[in-house]
């Protein structure tokens, strides 16, 4: 199970995905997180929802009232083209740190076949 | 559902009630309460979706600091309700003035036990490089004068507190219902313990000479309070 303080960061990458594939609101995207983590990652609420104040601050996503069926209307995110070239620039940013990481994740292989 | 609006009331007691601190809230509350019905109609039953929805929320720490509110004490407007307090309205100002008491609680009786440890030291320094024995006693009894002092004050205002959040029940509550106080048992194991650890030390010090291996009492007893204050942690847990 992943830590809040090990996807620190990308948090933000997350939500801009799956706004980047279609709006959607609070709790449809945290489920679909834990989901797609395969329960590895249960998105604290606390995490999400601040996630989306920044976000909308930084002008990558803009909220907007749903019409809801029961209870309370709901907010929806969509994304902006500014929040797609973040998300771009986010993806970018991961490919380099993981061919980077991995070059120093090698320790339990080696250690256990060179003996 | 209650319970879960209340707690995400209680974890935004200590905010201040900004425009874009009410917005997370009210979205929160309204995607829980999405939450909490889905987690029904799976076919779970209240008290198992009240847990699984609080226990992902997160905690108070963490919502200040994802807010980018880490230090930042204000001000606020708007009253909110605190967290048991049956609907009494209390000043997110008292809510951080209670956290700072906690705080300056917590340094005085370092400070006491600090005083206490180190008290048969001095007595020693004035003695035996002062050549000075009375002031030497003097000091150490000052010593231990000031660390009870420190211990006493630290908890003065604790009832003001506990009445203001309506904290611990009164006598006849607890009676009924001794599984549900809201009162830690760590607190008061720490209140009792520690004058108990200082007046052992003083004892096996005085009579036996034994102030060396003798403040081991005070690691010991908040070795103990942190068990104490881990079980209860534990079985709180839903």
């Amino acid at each position: 199970m992943l830590g809040s303080d090990v996807m620190r960061g990308y948090n933000d990458m997350l939500i801009l995905c799956l706004l980047h594939e279609g709006d959607s609101y609070g709790y449809a995207i945290s489920r679909e997180i834990e989901r797609r983590s395969g329960g590895e990652y249960p998105i604290k609420e606390t995490t999400l929802y601040s996630a989306f104040g920044r976000l909308e601050k930084q002008g990558y996503i803009v909220p907007y009232q749903g019409s809801e069926t029961q209870g309370r209307p709901r907010t929806y995110y969509t994304i902006t083209d500014e929040g797609r070239r973040a998300y771009a620039a986010k993806c970018a940013e991961w490919r380099v740190l993981k061919t980077v990481v991995d070059r120093f994740a090698k320790e339990d292989t080696e250690d256990g076949s060179d003996s | 559902m209650e319970a879960i609006r209340n707690y995400v009331e209680a974890l935004f007691a200590g905010l201040p009630q900004r425009g874009d601190v009410l917005r997370v809230k009210e979205d929160m509350l309204a995607n829980l309460e999405d939450k909490f019905t889905a987690l029904l109609d799976e076919g779970k039953n209240e008290d198992e979706a009240t847990g699984i929805v609080i226990a992902s929320i997160g905690s108070a720490e963490e919502l200040r600091e994802e807010l980018g509110l880490a230090d930042n004490a204000s001000a606020p407007d708007t009253e909110v309700k605190a967290p048991h307090s049956g609907g009494k309205a209390v000043d997110p100002t008292v809510a951080e003035e209670y956290r700072r008491y906690q705080e300056r609680k917590h340094v005085m009786i370092a400070v006491a036990v600090a005083l206490f440890i180190l008290s048969p030291f001095t007595c020693d320094f004035f003695e035996e490089t002062l050549h000075y024995e009375a002031f030497g006693t003097f000091i150490f009894f000052a010593m231990i004068a000031a660390g009870v002092a420190l211990c006493i004050l630290s908890g003065r205002r604790d009832d003001y507190y506990r009445e203001l959040f309506d904290l611990g029940r009164d006598e006849e509550d607890t009676e009924d219902k001794e599984e549900e106080r809201e009162y830690p048992i760590s607190t008061m194991f720490s209140s009792i313990a520690f004058p108990i650890a200082a007046a052992a030390y003083l004892c096996i010090g005085v009579f036996w000479g034994l102030w060396h291996p003798g403040w081991l009492i005070f690691v010991f007893c908040a070795a103990l309070t942190a068990a104490v204050a881990a079980v209860e942690h534990f079985r709180r847990q839903p």
